[in-house]
């Protein structure tokens, strides 16, 4: 195997994995994840699986995968499982974020709901940081080419869930408007096994990149090694020229002769840099953490029009959404996904809850008809923070005070939105819901906060974002850094500012613009159509 | 009503005061993630098979037998299945120094019970004694005697693993070895079952599926009469 390449992309999510296969068929590429590749030398068939990938989708569920003939440390293990300080009234107090830990990274988990950025997000970034170039109309023709890679859709209502279809029938009758969800999935069978967010379809119908654009790269000749940690970008007279990663206790030193790209999300590209020595030169490097507190709303609907029980027909699907509307006729920063309910939203949430014993099994049986709405707040009005570098990140993101307060834009948001939901979920003949509006003040209040501070940062975003200027950011519009030739960041951790949806769908349009960057400005070869991606076949 | 059959668990488990321990609970075992082991010292088998007993008697006053079975009715192993994927994989993120202090936790909710009043260690108390030194453990009512942490890491974490493994129809529905998962029959009702989710789908159940929706019709691209994006 060779050790030196034109490119080299640690970590294959979203961003990476995407970038991968945009680029491989113009130069070298060495494509490293810290998690496995599962089902990697199987025939792919999406919509179809493989044993190893159904195996891995069991298994993850239960909070690991163990691959066949596994000898090194630490392999195997999906997530990366990091302390995030959330509550500056507890400051010894840690919820664990957990971050993907495999080849297709997040989108090999989580990409069910396709949402593209809101307008005004677009405006913010430059307001945030002045970068140039990330207009709307600038990164059009990229969500259309992934729109078209990764198969995305609308399902037509009548193979909606019985959830998401009586919260529209509700809320039209409310005169709230809700929109389609897309989705990016390819031959679903709706088989209800994906009732976790953490969970991969083990029939590969997630149209992710390991199922897209990772294929594309190797079939172009890219090197996929799985199960290798960065450990550094290395970096002489402030250029980039390679990366130290660990593999099966290995050591190794890879060269990259043209560019390196981190590719690690949102709080493992800062602690690459951290630990490669950026954030000696640039301090914005782990600033400026963005990401959407969420709540999970319930409420207890007896009736499933025409029978049955609330989500397990056709699975798990989020089939449509909207904002809450505030009294000016525009939208408050809350997207609310109908179709979450307690009873799908598998083991976890009914885990949590905490009662135990022989009143807790009455409770099951007496009440089973749940259906709910999953709620996430878009732009609270702060920034968090990652800090250290990769053998232990620690993340700050303070959405509650010293005193213990919520800071007032998250709660004052998700009351809008719950209390928007709670008239939508009457409206269905709701007979109780949790969190309830009617609650006194003090207690929804207390309720909200205890509910955003132990659920961890979703969607992080920002840590290494693009900006006009290294006073204020860590890369360049091309993502390209400020202050190390040929290093490049692609994935969430560029995005200037908050976004109103899933990450996903931006980050995924990031890699496709990198990708055209990288080909005509560092490998010099002619960029293609923007608009020609190849559909899923 | 749901809010009625609240109330009526609030007299057991106050939902604030919990929460409130999940914080604390959260602190130590981050603090455990750093530390490790000399937080509780070296462990010995004996420690670890009495941990491992702590965790099977905690289980079963969290899933008891009734009409439905519990704990105490399900497979031999799911104690270790429930302690080292639950607890050691998942609470703890698979972090070794962490599972090292849990277990240790054990250990002294064992041993904690002489000098807060109770009888005899915990694994020797009776059935009663057992849920109430439980209880009053998991919301913070030992805090005053110095044990409060300690001892909400074990019961919340006994707890909130024992109705994971509860739900995930352990080990009936994962054929690991099968190339389907095929669905084993089983005698085993677990929260699935009460709350009638049908469990993944077997074999037939997949073909009939992929002959229903294979190909079902789907609409391209996504829905634009969003004003907003």
């Amino acid at each position: 195997m060779p050790d030196t390449y034109d490119v080299i992309i640690c970590g294959a999510g979203a961003g990476g994995g995407y970038l991968a296969g945009e680029i491989a068929a113009n130069g070298s590429v060495l494509l490293l994840d810290a998690g496995p590749h599962v089902g990697a030398s199987e025939a792919m068939a999406p919509g179809v699986g493989s044993p190893s990938r159904r195996k891995f989708s069991t298994q993850i569920n239960l909070g690991r995968y163990i691959p066949d003939s596994t000898t090194s440390g630490g392999r195997g293990n999906p997530f990366f499982a990091y302390p995030i300080y959330m509550d500056q009234s507890n400051p010894v107090f840690s919820a664990v974020q957990r971050e993907p830990r495999v080849v297709g990274g997040g989108t090999f988990l989580n990409v069910g709901a396709w949402v593209r950025p809101r307008t005004v997000d677009f405006e913010g970034f430059a307001q945030e940081t002045g970068v140039r170039g990330w207009s709307k109309q600038d990164f059009e023709p990229f969500f259309q080419q992934c729109e078209k890679t990764q198969f995305v859709h609308r399902t037509p209502r009548e193979n909606w869930n019985p959830g998401s279809v009586a919260y529209e029938k509700a809320a039209a009758k409310l005169g709230i408007k809700m929109y389609e969800t897309s989705t990016n999935k390819f031959h679903c069978i709706f088989c209800g096994h994906r009732l976790d967010a953490g969970m991969p379809c083990k029939y590969d119908s997630l149209m992710g990149t390991a199922q897209t654009q990772i294929p594309k790269a190797m079939a172009a000749g890219a090197t996929v090694l799985d199960n290798a940690t960065v450990l550094k970008v290395e970096i002489t007279n402030k250029k980039a020229t390679g990366v130290t990663y660990i593999r099966n206790g290995v050591t190794t030193t890879a060269t990259a002769r043209k560019l390196v790209v981190v590719a690690a999300g949102a709080i493992g590209t800062p602690a690459i840099l951290y630990s490669s020595g950026v954030w000696d030169i640039n301090k914005n490097v782990g600033q400026y953490l963005r990401a959407h507190p969420g709540i999970a709303m319930d409420a207890l609907v007896p009736e499933v029009p025409g029978g049955g029980r609330w989500n397990t027909d056709r699975g798990y699907q989020w089939n449509c959404y909207h904002y809450p509307i505030d009294e000016k006729g525009q939208p408050v920063d809350v997207i609310i996904h109908a179709s979450a309910g307690f009873p799908a939203a598998t083991p976890w949430v009914a885990a949590q809850v905490g009662f135990f014993g022989q009143a807790y099994k009455d409770l099951m049986r007496r009440y089973p008809q749940r259906v709910g709405a999953f709620h996430f707040q878009l732009k609270p009005s702060i920034y968090g923070r990652v800090m250290g570098g990769v053998e232990k990140p620690v993340i700050s993101y303070p959405v509650a005070t010293v005193d213990g307060v919520l800071e007032p834009k998250i709660l004052s948001d998700f009351t809008a939105s719950i209390r928007t939901s709670a008239k939508i979920f009457k409206e269905m003949g709701a007979i109780d819901m949790y969190p309830n509006p009617n609650l006194s003040t003090a207690l929804f209040n207390q309720t909200i906060t205890q509910l955003v501070t132990t659920a961890g940062a979703l969607h992080p975003q920002g840590t290494c974002r693009a900006g006009a200027s290294r006073t204020n950011s860590v890369v360049d519009t091309n993502c390209m850094s400020h202050d190390i030739d040929n290093l490049m960041c692609c994935d969430a951790s560029v995005i200037p500012h908050h976004i109103s949806s899933n990450p996903n769908s931006m980050i995924m349009a990031i890699g496709a613009r990198a990708g055209a960057f990288v080909r005509s400005s560092i490998l010099n070869t002619p960029s293609k159509n923007l608009s020609s991606g190849e559909a899923v076949q | 009503m749901l809010r009625d059959a609240l109330a009526e668990l609030d007299k057991v488990v106050s939902r604030r005061v919990f929460f409130d321990r999940i914080f604390k609970a959260g602190a130590l075992v981050a603090a455990l993630d750093v530390i490790g082991p000399e937080a509780f010292g070296a462990l010995t088998a004996a420690d670890k098979a009495t941990a491992l007993a702590v965790y099977s008697a905690c289980c079963k006053l969290v899933i008891p037998v009734d009409q439905d079975p519990g704990w105490a009715t399900f497979e031999p192993g799911i104690s270790e299945y429930g302690l080292n994927v639950f607890v050691g994989q998942v609470a703890l993120g698979g972090s070794p120094q962490a599972f090292d202090g849990f277990l240790g936790a054990l250990v002294a909710f064992n041993q904690a019970p002489r000098t807060l009043g109770y009888s005899d260690l915990f694994l020797k108390l009776g059935p009663d004694a057992q849920i109430q030194y439980f209880t009053t453990a998991l919301t913070g009512g030992f805090e005053a005697d110095g044990y409060g942490d300690v001892l909400v890491v074990a019961a919340f974490f006994c707890m909130f693993t024992a109705k994971a493994t509860f739900f995930s129809n352990y080990p009936r529905h994962l054929a690991q070895d099968s190339e389907f998962q095929v669905l084993q029959p089983s005698s085993v009702k677990t929260g699935w079952d009460i709350m009638g989710w049908k469990g993944p789908v077997g074999p037939e159940e997949e073909k009939a599926l992929r002959a229903k929706y294979y190909d079902a019709p789907v609409i391209p691209g996504i829905d634009f009469s969003n004003p907003w994006i």
